[in-house]
C-alpha cells in the first residue's frame, strides 16, 4: 500500500475510533466525582488488616498480588526475549551473520570523559545502591517498593559505565550470577505464594506475622515480595542494558574496519 | 482439592528456575521438567473440568473474599469452558514440547522458560474472573509469544514477522486497557461479576465504547478480518512447536476473551439487542475470506495459518448465535480444531525438517518417501473439512442445528481449507499433476529449527501428530464429549449462576444430556468432505480439465490484488485495525442507540 493511502486509511479509522471514544467519555462521571468505592475501602482496611502505611503497595503486593505476579513475569519473559533475540550468533550453526556476533573485546572504545563527570558519577554510585535498597525494602511504609527500588539499583552499574570504569561494569553485568538472580527473584515471588498453599491457605495469602505498623519488618509477605521483586527488576534491567550495549558495540565494531 | 493456583504458579516457578540455571541444567533435564510441568497442568485442568461439570467454584487469591458486593482481590472462576480451554492449552503445550525434544539447540536455554510462561499465561487467561487479571495474562501471553515467534533470529524474516505481531497486538492491548479504564470509571470494579451487576442492564454510549474497545482488543488476538494480518506473518516464521500453540489455542483464547466478557459484563446490557449479530457477520466474513486466502496460498505454514483464520471465523459465528447448542458445538469445535491443526503443523514441521523448505512447488513429489507423514496429512485435511468421523463435524452439526443457514458458510470454509490441505497432500506426497503456481510468499525460505535437519525423522516426532489426529477422531466417537460441552455451555451462558459462584463460592450445575451426532450432520459432513476431495483433485489435475472449467486453479493463482493487502508493513496492519475498530463501533452504535 502506498504511504498516502495508508495515511488516509488510518485517518478515517482513527477519526471513527476517536468518535467512539469521545461519545463514550461524555457519559463518564463528572470530573472529580470519584465513584470507586474500592479505593476508600482499601484506604480504611490496609493499615488495620496488613499493618502497612503505603496502601498502594498493599494493593499491588497483597490484595491484588496475583496481578503483580503476572506483571513480574511479563518483565521476566521480556528480558528472556531480549536475551533470546539479541543472543550472540555463535550459538547458531551456519548462520549468515556469524562473523558479526560474539562478545566485543571490551566496552572501552570511547573518548575519555571529563574528570568532573567521572568523579561525580563515582560519588553517587554508592548513593544509588543504598537508595535502591532503601526503596525496595521500605515499600510497605512509604511510596516506593520493589519495582522502583530495582530500577534505581539497575542504574548503579550504568553509572559505572558512564564513569568509564568499564572493566568493573562488564564484570558486574556479564556475570552469570545476574541471570541467576533474575530468575531467582521471579521464582521467589511465586514461592512465597506457594508457602501459603503449603500452610493450607489460599495462594499468596499473607502468612508471615504482620509485625508493628510503621516498622521495617512489618506487613508480612508485602515486604518479602517487595524485596524479591527488587532483586528481579534490578537484575532484569541490568541484563537488558547489557544486551543492548553489547549489540550496539558489536555493530560499531563491525562498521569500523 | 488441588488448588487452581497451581495451574499458573507451577509453570511460572519452573520457568524461572530453568531460566536462572540455564547454563547449568543439561538439555534433557530441561526437556523432561518442561514436559512434566505441562503434563501436570493437563492433569490438573482435567480434574477441574470434571469437577466443573457438577459444581463451578471460585478461588480467591490471598483469601480475599468479597466484602458485600465488593471483590477485594482476584478470583479464578473454575467453570467448564475455562477449564476445558486450559486443558487444551496444556495438552498442546505437552505435545509441542515432546515434538521439540532435543531441538532448538540454538535458543540457548531460553526456549523452555518461554514456553512454560506461555502455558501459565494461557491457563490463567482461561479461568480468570477478573478483567484486569485477564489483561495481565493477555500481555504475559503476548510477551512470551513475541519472543518465541522470533526464535530463529539468524534469518531476517522472523524478526519482521515477530515485529508485526508485536505492533498489532500491542495496539490491541492499548485498546483493551482503554475499555477497562472506561468500565472501571463507570463501576469502580474489576471483577467481571461485579461489573456485570453494577452495570445492571445499562447500555449507553459509555458501555458501548467500552464494549467496542475491549472486543476489538480480543478480536485482534482472534485474528478476525480485518484484524488478522499479523497472523500469517507470525506463523510463517515461528518454529513448528510454537505454531502449534498459536493456531491451536492462542487465537481461540482471544475469541474466548471476547466471549467471557460478553457473557459476564455485557450480556445483561445487550439482552434483546442485535449486538451478537456483529460477531455472526464478522465471523462469516472471516471464514470465507480466510478460506479463499488459504486456497490461494503455497507456503505450507501460511496456508495453515489462513485456515486457522477461516475456522476461527466459524467459531466467532457460532459464538454470535448465542444459544446453548451453538456454544456447546463451539466447545467441541475448538477442541477438535486445535487437535487437527496441531497435527497438521506437526506434519509440516516434519516436512521442514526433512526437506528444509515450506514451499509447495519446491516440495512437489518429494514427500513420497515419507510414508508415515502422508496418511496423517490426508486425515488432517479431511478433518479440516469436518468430514464424518472427525469431532469437528460433531461440533459443526450442533451449531448448524440452531442456524441451518450457517451450513453454507461452514461448507465454503470447510471445503476450501480442506481442499487446500488435500491439494498439498496430492502434490507433495503423491506427486500428482504439476508443481502448481509459484507465489512470492512461497519463495521465502525457512531454515528448520532442527540441527540434524535433512536426516531421518526421529520417531518421537511422529508421536504428537498421531495423538492429535487420532484424538480428534476418537473424540467424535466419545458420547461424553457432547455432554461435557453441553454442561460447559449452559453454565457459561448463565450469568446468574456465574455471579452466584463468585459471591457464594460455588454453583451446582445441572447435568447435561449427551447428544452425540446429530443426524443432519452426517449428510453435510459427507458432502463437505466430497467437495474438498473433488476441489483438490480438480486443482491438482487442472491441465486435464478444459480451460473453461479450471475454476479452482483460477482461485489458486489469481487472488493477487487481495493478497497485496498482506503487505508485511505493520503500518498497513494498524491502519486496517483502526478502520475495523471504527466500523465495529459504528455498527454497535447503530444497533443499540
Amino acid at each position: 500500500m502506498k504511504r498516502s493511502h495508508r495515511l488516509w486509511l488510518f485517518a478515517v479509522g482513527a477519526l471513527g475510533m476517536g468518535f467512539v471514544y469521545c461519545a463514550g467519555a461524555r457519559n463518564l462521571p463528572p470530573w472529580g466525582q470519584y465513584r470507586g468505592p474500592y479505593g476508600d475501602a482499601i484506604a480504611q482496611l490496609a493499615v488495620y488488616e496488613r499493618h502497612t502505611t503505603d496502601t498502594v503497595n498493599a494493593v499491588t503486593y497483597d490484595y491484588r498480588g496475583f496481578d503483580t505476579l503476572g506483571e513480574e513475569f511479563i518483565l521476566f519473559s521480556a528480558v528472556t526475549g531480549v536475551m533470546l533475540l539479541l543472543r550472540p550468533e555463535k550459538q547458531d550453526s551456519g548462520g549468515k551473520r556469524d562473523e558479526k556476533g560474539g562478545n566485543p573485546a571490551s566496552f572501552r572504545d570511547r573518548a575519555a570523559l571529563s574528570e568532573t563527570v567521572q568523579m561525580f558519577t563515582t560519588a553517587i554510585f554508592g548513593f544509588a545502591v543504598i537508595f535502591g535498597i532503601y526503596m525496595a525494602t521500605h515499600g510497605q511504609l512509604t511510596p516506593g517498593g520493589g519495582f522502583q527500588g530495582g530500577v534505581i539499583l539497575a542504574a548503579a552499574p550504568m553509572l559505572l559505565y558512564i564513569a568509564e570504569n568499564t572493566e568493573a561494569f562488564q564484570r558486574i553485568v556479564s556475570h552469570p550470577l545476574v541471570e541467576f538472580l533474575e530468575g531467582a527473584g521471579a521464582a521467589g515471588y511465586a514461592l512465597i505464594g506457594m508457602a501459603a498453599l503449603a500452610m493450607g491457605a489460599a495462594f499468596l495469602t499473607n502468612v508471615i506475622p504482620l509485625g508493628t505498623t510503621g516498622d521495617v519488618f512489618s506487613s508480612g509477605t508485602i515486604a518479602a515480595i517487595s524485596a524479591c521483586v527488587g532483586v528481579e527488576v534490578a537484575a532484569g534491567f541490568t541484563l537488558i542494558i547489557f544486551e543492548y550495549l553489547r549489540e550496539i558495540l558489536s555493530q560499531k565494531k563491525n562498521e569500523e574496519p | 482439592m488441588p488448588s487452581p493456583a497451581l495451574l499458573v504458579s507451577v509453570p511460572l516457578i519452573v520457568a524461572a528456575l530453568l531460566g536462572a540455571l540455564r547454563r547449568l541444567i543439561p538439555r534433557w533435564i530441561a526437556d523432561l521438567l518442561a514436559v512434566l510441568t505441562a503434563g501436570g497442568n493437563l492433569g490438573l485442568s482435567c480434574w477441574w473440568l470434571a469437577h466443573a461439570l457438577e459444581r463451578t467454584e471460585v478461588y480467591w487469591f490471598g483469601g480475599w473474599f468479597p466484602r458485600g458486593r465488593m471483590a477485594l482481590g482476584i478470583g479464578f472462576t473454575m467453570d467448564g469452558y475455562g477449564c476445558g480451554l486450559a486443558a487444551l492449552a496444556a495438552l498442546l503445550t505437552t505435545l509441542a514440547l515432546i515434538y521439540s525434544w532435543k531441538h532448538m539447540e540454538g535458543a540457548g536455554g531460553h526456549y523452555h522458560p518461554l514456553m512454560l510462561v506461555f502455558l501459565a499465561a494461557m491457563s490463567g487467561f482461561a479461568v480468570s474472573g477478573d478483567l484486569f487479571n485477564i489483561f495481565v495474562f493477555f500481555e504475559l501471553m503476548s510477551t512470551a509469544a513475541f519472543a518465541l515467534c522470533g526464535l530463529k533470529t539468524r534469518e531476517p524474516a522472523p524478526l519482521a514477522g515477530a515485529f508485526n505481531f508485536a505492533v498489532t497486538n500491542s495496539v490491541a492491548a492499548f485498546l483493551m486497557l482503554t475499555g477497562i479504564a472506561l468500565l472501571y470509571s463507570a463501576t469502580g470494579a474489576l471483577n467481571l461479576a461485579q461489573i456485570g451487576l453494577a452495570l445492571a442492564g445499562r447500555h449507553d454510549r459509555l458501555v458501548l465504547a467500552a464494549f467496542v474497545f475491549l472486543t476489538t482488543g480480543f478480536l485482534v488476538k482472534a485474528a478476525e478480518v480485518p484484524f488478522h494480518f499479523w497472523l500469517p506473518d507470525a506463523h510463517a516464521v515461528s518454529p513448528t512447536s510454537v505454531c502449534v500453540l498459536f493456531s491451536g489455542i492462542m487465537v481461540q483464547l482471544g475469541l474466548f476473551g471476547a466471549m467471557r466478557i460478553y457473557a459476564t459484563v455485557f450480556q445483561g446490557c445487550f439482552a434483546g439487542t442485535k449486538i451478537p449479530w456483529l460477531f455472526v457477520v464478522t465471523g462469516a466474513v472471516t471464514a470465507v475470506w480466510g478460506a479463499m486466502m488459504c486456497f490461494a496460498e503455497h507456503h505450507l505454514k501460511r496456508l495453515l495459518a489462513f485456515s486457522t483464520i477461516s475456522h476461527t471465523g466459524l467459531m466467532t459465528l457460532a459464538f454470535g448465535l448465542w444459544t446453548k447448542a451453538a456454544l456447546a458445538g463451539l466447545f467441541v469445535y475448538v477442541v477438535a480444531h486445535g487437535l487437527v491443526k496441531a497435527g497438521l503443523f506437526l506434519c509440516a514441521g516434519i516436512l521442514l525438517h526433512r526437506f528444509e523448505t515450506m514451499s509447495e512447488p519446491a516440495l512437489f513429489g518429494r514427500g513420497r518417501a515419507l510414508r508415515g507423514t502422508a496418511p496423517l496429512w490426508f486425515l488432517g485435511g479431511l478433518g479440516l473439512a469436518a468430514a464424518p468421523g472427525f469431532a469437528l463435524a460433531v461440533g459443526e452439526s450442533h451449531v448448524t442445528d440452531v442456524a441451518p443457514w450457517a451450513e453454507g458458510i461452514f461448507f465454503i470454509a470447510g471445503a476450501l481449507t480442506g481442499a487446500a490441505v488435500l491439494r498439498v497432500g496430492f502434490r507433495v506426497f503423491a506427486g500428482l499433476g504439476d508443481a502448481g503456481p509459484v507465489d512470492r510468499a512461497a519463495r521465502v525460505d525457512e531454515k528448520p529449527e532442527t540441527t540434524d535437519a535433512g536426516w531421518r525423522v526421529n520417531p518421537v516426532q511422529y508421536v504428537p501428530a498421531v495423538v492429535c489426529i487420532g484424538g480428534c477422531i476418537a473424540l467424535a466417537f466419545w458420547k461424553g464429549m457432547t455432554q461435557v460441552a453441553g454442561s460447559a455451555a449452559a453454565s457459561f451462558m448463565n450469568f446468574r449462576g456465574y455471579a452466584h459462584m463468585v459471591y457464594a463460592g460455588a454453583t451446582v450445575i445441572p447435568a447435561a444430556e449427551a447428544h452425540g451426532w446429530l443426524a443432519h450432520g452426517w449428510l453435510a459432513a459427507g458432502l463437505r468432505a466430497l467437495a474438498a476431495v473433488a476441489i483438490s483433485l480438480w486443482a491438482v489435475l487442472h491441465l486435464r480439465v478444459p480451460r473453461m472449467l479450471r475454476w479452482p486453479s483460477h482461485l489458486e493463482g489469481s487472488m493477487k490484488p487481495v493478497r497485496e493487502l498482506q503487505s508485511g508493513h505493520p503500518g498497513d496492519y494498524v491502519a486496517w485495525l483502526t478502520v475495523g475498530c471504527a466500523v465495529l463501533g459504528a455498527a454497535a452504535f447503530w444497533l443499540v442507540l
